[in-house]
């Protein structure tokens, strides 16, 4: 029994189908461009040819947008897109996103392809990279011996850091010969005691770029004993060289300007390191200088004059010493001789004969007369009493 | 270090490694003061050098040229004047 759909329900069938297939979802379809036409929303519509066969392409404004060059009849293109069913149209329909021209678009596939493969092989491993010499002493550069990106390199080099040396290796640039040229002008320099090496060139189109996507330049600049700098184009091309190098400059004035230290700010680091050097001199000489007194001080401490000076004020204070203590002590012995003499006059015997006693000495011998045993009758006394003396007899 | 070699024939880079590693010896090491005098003049003869690499070297530049199986550097000059 054969199958009955609607006319819905079997574009709604065509599309599910069509859009389940993952290899329609994401692919690049080569054709001749014809039919374009453009709507009043800007969407672009156009069909694709080759020989017999034709498929309908929608590009939407959004994606239009973005193309540097619209599609044009005649032009053979490279469409990346999704093919899926336009139900109200009733036909099939590549919704594309990308149109790049034939040649380009080959290039660039061609770039994406080597990209992946190198990327996988790990030559753009970032631990492959290898830092760049501080102050490089002979510089390779690969580049065309003409035109402007040497002259540019060179009035650079020279101006920022002009002890370096540099050797140019020239090679073309451009066109089918340049890759292996640029292989060789690179091994030529693997032999050279250069510390760093320069693959630069200008500005140009994918195509004049291209000697530096081929893989041969790409495997050389990874087989570099020294680190290799890219400069290849402007800012906004990137090459598979470009990956391969150890750094990659936007363009060849940027890899002569990272390639060498600025001589301006070099010469005011060393007038920095000269005021370094001053300062620890100084430090280290005013540090001298204090020892030197200290020193000093020490030596005049025992002089033998200074000792003199110490022995004479020594003596000085032995004799203050002296004097004071002799004038101690004959304070002291006034102030005894002053007891003494009050002591005697309390025992003078004057004072008693004023009180109105007597002393009696025998007239014979003078001997004191202090007890009656010591006279006989008949004895001659002295006697003395206050106002004078008299004889007197013993009865 | 070696001392015995000519300073004046340093490279930039022998010569600014030494400058650095003199700047900080005499900023680091408690020296004799004859050796700290010593290592001072050395480290402004350095600068000195480092300073007239910079001011007064001219761009050394040679081309590699091929020849048969020879390579022989020869000076270059780059032409003046535009175009690439």
């Amino acid at each position: 029994m054969p199958l009955i759909l609607t006319v819905r329900e079997l574009t709604a069938y065509l599309r599910d189908l069509l859009e389940s297939d993952e290899r329609l979802a994401d692919l690049w379809v080569e054709g001749e461009i014809s039919n374009v036409t453009r709507s009043s929303a800007g969407h672009i519509y156009f069909t694709l040819k080759e020989a017999e066969a034709q498929v309908s392409c929608v590009l939407f404004r959004s994606y239009a947008s973005r193309l540097e060059s619209l599609p044009a009849d005649g032009e053979a293109v490279l469409v990346h897109g999704r093919v899926s069913f336009y139900e109200a149209g009733g036909k099939l329909q590549l919704y594309a996103d990308t149109i790049r021209s034939l040649g380009l678009g080959l290039l660039y596939l061609r770039f994406q392809e080597l990209k992946a493969a190198l990327e996988a092989e790990g030559l753009f491993a970032p631990e492959r990279k290898r830092p760049l010499p501080r102050f490089p002493r002979c510089i390779g550069v690969v580049t065309s011996p003409t035109g402007a990106v040497i002259r540019d390199i060179l009035h650079i080099l020279k101006r920022r850091f002009p002890p370096v040396r540099v050797i140019l290796s020239p090679t073309l640039v451009q066109g089918k010969e340049a890759a292996p040229m640029i292989v060789a002008a690179l091994e030529r320099l693997y032999r050279l005691p250069v510390d760093l090496i320069i693959v630069a060139r200008g500005g140009g189109s994918l195509e004049d770029l291209w000697p530096f996507n081929e893989e041969i330049v790409a495997r050389a600049i990874c087989a570099s004993p020294v680190p290799v700098i890219s400069g290849v184009g402007h800012e906004t091309d990137f090459t598979i060289a470009d990956f391969a190098a150890d750094v990659r400059a936007p363009t060849p004035s940027a890899a002569a300007e990272i390639a060498v230290p600025d001589a301006a700010e070099l010469l005011q680091t060393l007038a920095q390191r000269r005021r370094q050097l001053y300062r620890a001199l100084r430090r280290r000489l005013d540090a001298a200088r204090q020892a030197l007194q200290t020193q000093q001080h020490h030596l005049q401490r025992l002089s033998p004059r200074n000792l003199i000076v110490q022995r004479r004020q020594r003596v000085d204070e032995l004799a203050e010493r002296g004097t004071r203590q002799i004038r101690y002590q004959l304070g002291l012995a006034r102030e005894r001789l002053d007891g003494l003499s009050a002591r005697l006059a309390a025992l003078d015997p004057r004072a008693t004969l004023r009180r109105g006693y007597a002393i009696v000495h025998r007239r014979s011998d003078g001997v004191l007369v202090v007890s009656p045993a010591q006279v006989e009758r008949g004895d001659r006394l002295d006697v003395r009493v206050r106002d004078g003396s008299f004889e007197a007899g013993v009865l | 270090m070696d001392r015995s070699q000519a300073e004046t024939d340093l490279s930039f880079e022998e010569a600014y490694n030494r400058l650095e590693e003199v700047v900080r010896r005499l900023e680091e090491e408690a020296l004799p003061l004859e050796e700290a005098l010593a290592l001072y003049e050395r480290g402004i003869d350095l600068a000195r050098h480092c300073q007239a690499l910079l001011d007064r070297t001219e761009l050394r530049i040679t081309q590699l040229i091929e020849e048969g199986n020879e390579i022989h550097e020869e000076p270059f000059e780059p032409e003046s004047g535009g175009g690439r």
